[in-house]
């Protein structure tokens, strides 16, 4: 099950030329950054990827913003992280997407 | 004869400066201004706002329909670059030179109503912040407005920046986007 969640990174055609989605599932949570293991849609190449979150990474669990910590984010689930690549940071969340809690 | 023989002398060393400062730092928006040009142009920009201006108290009401209406009008036409927040966290916003404050902090908080009005109205030459007058009495509505929007900034909820992402303008690629991470969010895509 969770290798079916291990997903596509998708270099996402971003709205901006440098900014990048990655999608894949959580590997591990930690105060100020994220593990995601992603598939390359291409090469098929699995990766795992840490991604920084500071203040100004924006978090959306659902439709909701929420902070970084209050988006209990589990291992497993589905995510996807925009990135910006001229940022000074390297792979600094610019935003986080997750489902919508389930009720 | 003198008085040109100066001038040209003047002139010749603007040119010399110039040449060094671009050709020593880049021809680049891509970096972080000193402290000094920061002190400068913010200095600049204070002598430049004329006083009855920088005096001139809002006549909107604070109230919390305004902040509603300024809040609307920030997410359509500023965000891109502020952010919604106001961090200027944002991919043109850091591209910019000088990039977008972050208009929560004293450097923009301590600017005067009036201040904040003249700047919106006018914009501030060689940055990216451009003049948004439209010279009717509505538009200098929606500057105070706005102005009552940044004073908001620093206290905006997660309920407020919730609502401004669905007023943000997206392009069809962007919604398109979106549809396709909510998808795969939901378990409908990848592999």
């Amino acid at each position: 099950m969770t290798a079916l969640l291990v997903l596509s990174v998708v270099v996402s055609a971003a709205l901006l030329a440098h900014e990048v989605t990655y999608m894949g599932s959580v590997l591990a949570v930690e105060a100020t950054k994220v593990q995601v293991k992603t598939v390359d849609d291409k090469t098929k190449k699995e990766d795992t990827v840490w991604f920084l979150v500071d203040k100004n990474t924006k978090v959306k669990r659902g439709d909701s913003l929420v902070k970084f910590v209050d988006a209990k984010i589990a291992k497993g689930e589905r995510i996807a992280v925009t990135i910006n690549h001229d940022a000074a940071t390297k792979n600094l969340a610019t935003e986080i997407r997750l489902a919508a809690a389930s009720k | 004869m003198r008085r040109v023989i100066w001038t040209l002398i003047v002139l010749l060393a603007i040119a010399a400066i110039l040449v060094v400062v671009t050709k020593g730092i880049g021809f680049t928006s891509r970096r972080v201004p000193s402290s000094i040009e920061v002190k400068m142009m913010t200095s600049a920009r204070r002598w430049a706002i004329p006083a009855a201006a920088r005096d001139k108290p809002n006549p909107v009401p604070s109230t919390p329909e305004v902040i509603r209406q300024g809040m609307s009008h920030f997410a359509d036409h500023c965000a891109i670059c502020h952010a919604n927040t106001g961090s200027g966290s944002t991919t043109i916003g850091q591209g910019l030179f000088p990039p977008s404050p972050d208009m929560r902090e004293p450097r923009t908080q301590e600017l005067t109503d009036g201040e904040l009005f003249y700047i919106i109205e006018h914009g501030v030459p060689f940055t990216g912040m451009p003049a948004w007058s439209i010279g009717t009495p509505e538009g200098e509505t929606a500057s105070w407005t706005l102005v009552r929007f940044i004073r908001h900034l620093p206290q905006l909820s997660e309920k407020e920046m919730t609502d401004m992402e669905k007023l943000n303008p997206k392009s069809e690629g962007q919604k398109e986007e979106d549809r396709r991470i909510n998808d795969f969010l939901k378990g409908r895509g990848g592999s």
